[in-house]
């Protein structure tokens, strides 16, 4: 008991002026005091120590708390140098893939301007003969057959010209083709873009590898009219889409036996208010535990250095930018196609 | 169904204090003894079984009843019930696992009562100071009985001496193993809960390694260093004498996360220095999710009452005797307060009480399941229908 108040107790007790009652309630008082004293004292030892350890524990949490802050900042501000980083090189990695497209076109585009070159070569010898052929007429005074000669001449150099200008406008479609495309939109004759693609990319391969060959199909749908799309972009998702055929159909012909047809189909059609391109080959197709990865950037089944696995990841992106949609349906051991489906409105 | 409940400090004091119960006409079949390890259980249970009075025994860590708290005394229950009513069964673990002698013990209560509820007491810790591990007991117990079994009960304690705790009945005792009092559920009703008061403070931690009882690391950190520093006591690190459960665990241990929202406090008993790890009372595996705590507010009393007032005016019960089982960490925590918190309750029941301070308790949350308990004050009461 409390001090003082056993010293009221004891004064109490010994008290002979007080009734045994008397004393009895204040004794009973007393020590309900007492036992309010001792759970008074105990609650505030109990509360200063609980207190006390309760700051610390709460100060050291705050402390672990900052420090876990900084070590998230750290990694944040590291995980960002390293999105930087990945970003970079995810931009070489699509520069890189569109030079490879560049290289797939360059044989074509060279068988290409072959064409017009001859035409050019051949025009202008003929041209040459007519004119010393004129010169003679001239000097035998025989007017009527040195104009029938200019004629001839002024058909030739027209030929030339168009035949320059065709050249001209292939390394245009090239240089076009190697730059950043603006993605601006302009009416574009598809039938047109996807055949110059097909045979761009058939040329090409070919002037790499002589052995190579497949039947070409084609299936353009005439009523199809100009369509409003950014055409190096579509061209390069054609381009890459074909190349991928001619592929797969090549690797088949390297592991079949004889009696294997290489074949490669093309084919645009008007569906409704969309249009669609269709690159179909008779190859192996694509395995299942692949299938779902095709579109993913840098995935690629062609051996190192053969692809960047950017190409069908970059044409899903430009289908995408065009409203449309990209497809693949596939059996294995029998092939794959590939269908774009682009929106014939709304693709201002 | 009659109860009276006494207490004494020797056996003698239980004698003077039986003789008087049997004077006044009161006729008891069982007495719920809850006894120090500093008394002689065995002179009680040859008294007790000399009046033909079947005994449910352990040993306490402090023991009170109406009005009367005491440490290393006696305190007893005696309920006057019709033997068809009850049985005491008694299961010493020796050479089995817990769960399978909690098994044999649910299958003997099943083939006694279609629909048994049990009061069960089973030991703390044993004589080679290994912790009895309560929450196999309940899983085990309650899986064999059926989820919707009724169980209350407590760890037998040892007055803090940590060397050995006991359960007995008539002329059998173990320091491992159980005790039920099993009860016809038709004819006698329980209705009970456990509140501990304990509440999580600072940040959800996670056990990154742990082995058995060994707590090694909490976030990748010492178990040891973050305890003693977080709680402020890193200067007694060193120190060779210091009791971290008696000065800092008992009032400091940590509030476990487990299924279905519910938590359970378990508590560092010493440092293994060899290992550099806490010695837990109960394992925590990697993985378990855990907070440091702040000990019960004073107004814990209040709650514990309050909620027990409620239940009987929602449920328009009474009763005929009320067991506590209260975790013998709340002594230190509630101080004087702790008499309130029993009286209070024997006050809310207005009916004869008996319990003891507990190593782990055994019961149900307020609309929880049947769960294993720690830091918690487990209460039961008892009404023939």
């Amino acid at each position: 008991m409390n001090q003082h108040l056993q010293h009221i107790l004891d004064f109490i007790e010994e008290a002979k002026h007080l009734s045994e009652d008397e004393k009895a309630a204040l004794l009973k008082s007393l020590k309900s005091a007492d036992k309010d004293l001792t759970i008074s004292n105990f609650k505030l030892e109990r509360t200063e120590k609980v207190k006390r350890t309760t700051a610390i524990l709460l100060e050291e949490t705050i402390e672990e708390l900052e420090q876990k802050r900084k070590a998230i900042e750290d990694t944040n501000n590291a995980l960002q140098q390293s999105l930087d980083e990945l970003k970079a090189t995810q931009a070489q990695l699509i520069q890189s893939e569109k030079m490879a497209s560049l290289g797939e076109l360059t044989a074509g585009i060279a068988h290409e301007i072959q064409n017009p070159l001859n035409f050019v070569n051949n025009f202008s010898e003929v041209s040459k003969e007519l004119l010393e052929e004129m010169l003679e007429e001239i000097q035998n005074g025989d007017m009527e057959e040195v104009n029938a000669i200019a004629q001839d001449v002024i058909q030739n150099l027209e030929k030339i010209n168009h035949h320059g200008k065709r050249a001209d406008g292939i390394v245009k479609g090239m240089l076009q083709h190697s730059r950043t495309s603006s993605g601006e939109k302009e009416a574009t004759d598809i039938n047109v873009l996807v055949d110059e693609y097909l045979r761009l990319a058939y040329h090409g391969l070919r002037a790499k590898d002589k052995s190579f060959s497949a039947a070409l199909e084609t299936h353009f749908d005439d009523s199809i009219k100009q369509l409003n799309i950014a055409p190096q972009d579509i061209g390069r998702v054609v381009l890459n889409l074909i190349t991928n055929a001619f592929y797969a159909v090549n690797e088949k012909k390297k592991s079949q036996k004889e009696g294997y047809e290489p074949k490669v189909t093309v084919e645009t059609k008007k569906v409704k208010n969309n249009i669609q391109i269709q690159v179909s080959d008779n190859g192996n197709g694509i395995p299942k535990k692949v299938l779902k990865k095709v579109f993913q950037p840098f995935f690629t089944t062609k051996p190192t250095g053969q692809g960047t696995g950017l190409g069908l990841s970059l044409s899903y992106d430009i289908i995408k930018a065009h409203g449309g949609d990209i497809k693949v349906n596939t059996k294995e051991n029998e092939g794959t196609e590939f269908i774009i489906t682009l929106p014939t409105t709304n693709n201002a | 169904m009659k109860a009276k409940s006494i207490h004494g400090k020797s056996v003698n004091d239980i004698q003077k204090a039986l003789d008087n119960t049997f004077n006044n006409g009161f006729k008891p079949t069982i007495a719920i003894v809850f006894i120090s390890i500093k008394q002689d259980r065995r002179a009680v249970c040859n008294l007790l079984d000399s009046k033909n009075i079947d005994v449910f025994g352990a040993t306490s860590c402090s023991e009170f009843i109406n009005g009367h708290q005491s440490e290393g005394e006696i305190a007893i229950l005696f309920l006057e019930l019709a033997k068809e009513h009850y049985k005491i069964l008694f299961e010493d673990i020796r050479d089995q696992t817990i769960e399978a002698s909690a098994s044999i013990m649910a299958s003997k209560a099943l083939k006694q009562f279609s629909n048994p509820s049990l009061i069960v007491c089973s030991t703390g810790i044993n004589q080679k100071g290994e912790h009895f591990e309560g929450a196999k007991l309940v899983k085990s117990l309650s899986q064999s009985l059926g989820s919707d079994k009724l169980f209350f009960g407590g760890m037998a304690g040892d007055d803090w001496q940590l060397k050995g705790t006991f359960v007995f009945t008539n002329g059998k005792e173990t320091d491992y193993g159980l005790v039920a009092l099993v009860l016809n559920g038709n004819k006698i009703a329980l209705k009970g809960m456990a509140i501990t008061g304990w509440k999580p403070l600072g940040i959800r931690r996670t056990v990154t390694k742990s082995k058995g009882n060994l707590l090694y690391e909490i976030d990748d950190k010492s178990a040891v260093d973050l305890y003693f520093k977080y709680l402020g006591k890193e200067d007694k690190l060193t120190e060779n004498n210091f009791k971290i459960f008696e000065d800092l665990s008992m009032e400091y241990p940590f509030i476990v996360e487990r299924d279905e929202n519910e938590t359970v406090l378990k508590t560092p008993m010493k440092i293994d220095t060899k290992e550099k790890a806490l010695v837990m009372d109960i394992p925590m595996p990697e993985g378990s999710k855990f907070w440091f705590t702040s000990p019960p507010e004073f107004d814990i009393v209040e709650e514990v009452i309050e909620t027990a007032t409620k239940l009987k005016k929602d449920t328009n019960a009474q009763a005929d005797a009320l067991l506590i089982f209260s975790c013998a960490g709340r002594q230190p925590i509630l101080g004087p307060m702790i008499t309130d918190e029993n009286d209070g309750l024997a006050e809310v029941w207005k009916t004869p009480m008996a319990g003891f301070f507990t190593y782990g308790e055994f019961g149900r949350v307020l609309n929880g399941k049947q769960n294993f308990h720690s830091g918690a004050c487990c209460w039961v009461t008892l009404k023939e229908k």
